[in-house]
């Protein structure tokens, strides 16, 4: 009996070391956790601001105003024409159609309808040793208090930003015209903090570190999305499908303009065969 | 009408235009994605070839027979509009076309 007493004790010892352990687990652990985390998941998160950045005055580094000088504007985003080639982040997910969060303990993803791309932010992890280089990035998450707090690395051949062409950019909306955009260092990394504002407003503010592009960090503008709720608050399939109606010349950067009547002798004539 | 492209990033409607003078124009114009027009209310079943439609549209500043679809009035009457295209209504954008050929992608 004794015996008996004396392993009880020490499992209860244990049952009771191991309770702090359990409580300490960080949000985003459990399935119970959805009920404390923000209502990020709730409908679709549609932008209100320009997918191009009105940026402050990072100073550049030599290496970057040396590419700057000899920079030849583009006239629109690769995305725009045939194979619809993703801009990766983060301008893919400032476009115009809506973000959708999704939940399971340890994972957020976020379903980017423009080109149906999903980021999957793993929660409470760490960074892989090597990762592979991707357009979206990958993405570790955390939370401080009802901010998620994301850090992505291991980027591909994104579009990225460098700052806009002098003089422009100044208006709400910035254009690719207006912008410069350049290689990125083999150590990007984005830190994006996420919040609701309001219930329908979330907030995502965008920091990026690329020492071979900038001296200081880029703190861009925090970038609005209004919550769609009903039936627009449904996410849609996004399949790039334009290739019979544009051209994009990249050595020009921009989409060559057909007679209509080209093209739409060119589209029946795919209808008849 | 001659063709309605449900397409993305961008949907194309093209239609022929018959001027007072008899002569003919095709006209392409360009919408939103599929997903924003969807929950705009658009289908891609709306339109078919050889329907009459009356569109509203921002014309190329370079006189080519290209233009942003705002909106669109059916055969039947029905009137399909809001955000064709369009930035959203509260980004103090300017117009569509006013400041690039192409609408910001959606």
């Amino acid at each position: 009996m004794i015996k008996y007493h004396s392993l009880l004790a020490v499992a209860l010892c244990l049952a009771m070391l191991a309770l702090p352990a359990a409580a300490a687990q960080p949000l985003g652990s459990s399935w119970a956790d959805i009920t404390k985390l923000p209502d990020f998941f709730t409908d679709n998160w549609e932008s209100r601001q320009s997918f191009l950045d009105n940026p402050s005055n990072v100073p550049f580094t030599a290496q970057a105003q040396a590419y700057i000088d000899h920079y030849k504007p583009i006239e629109d985003i690769p995305f725009a024409g045939p194979g619809c080639k993703t801009p990766g982040m983060p301008i893919i997910q400032r476009l115009g159609s809506p973000l959708k969060f999704f939940y399971q303990p340890g994972m957020i993803a976020i379903y980017i309808e423009n080109s149906s791309m999903t980021r999957f932010i793993k929660l409470n992890g760490k960074h892989s040793a090597r990762p592979n280089p991707t357009f979206l990035g990958e993405s570790i998450g955390h939370f401080e208090g009802n901010t998620l707090v994301v850090d992505s690395v291991g980027f591909d051949e994104i579009l990225l930003q460098y700052g806009d062409l002098p003089g422009r950019g100044k208006g709400p909306f910035v254009l690719p015209p207006d912008a410069i955009f350049g290689p990125h260092g083999p150590n990007l990394r984005m830190v994006e903090r996420i919040r609701l504002v309001d219930p329908d407003t979330l907030e995502d503010q965008l920091t990026i570190y690329d020492d071979t592009v900038w001296k200081q960090p880029y703190v861009s503008n925090p970038q609005i999305y209004k919550r769609n709720r009903g039936e627009a608050g449904w996410p849609h399939e996004w399949v790039c499908s334009s290739d019979d109606t544009l051209t994009f010349d990249p050595s020009q950067g921009k989409t060559i303009e057909e007679d209509p009547a080209e093209v739409l002798k060119r589209l029946q004539h795919k209808d008849n065969h | 009408m001659e063709k309605w492209v449900w397409a993305n990033p961008h949907s194309w409607l093209y239609i022929r235009v018959v001027k007072a003078d008899g002569s003919q124009e095709v006209w392409g114009l360009e919408a939103g994605s599929t997903g924003m027009l969807a929950r705009a209310g658009w289908n891609a079943a709306d339109m078919k070839p050889g329907d009459k439609v009356i569109a509203s549209v921002a014309p190329e500043r370079t006189g080519n027979h290209i233009g942003l679809l705002n909106k669109v009035q059916l055969a039947s009457g029905r009137v399909l509009s809001a955000g064709a295209g369009a930035p959203p209504p509260d980004t103090g954008a300017p117009p569509p076309g006013a400041a690039s050929n192409a609408p910001p992608p959606r």
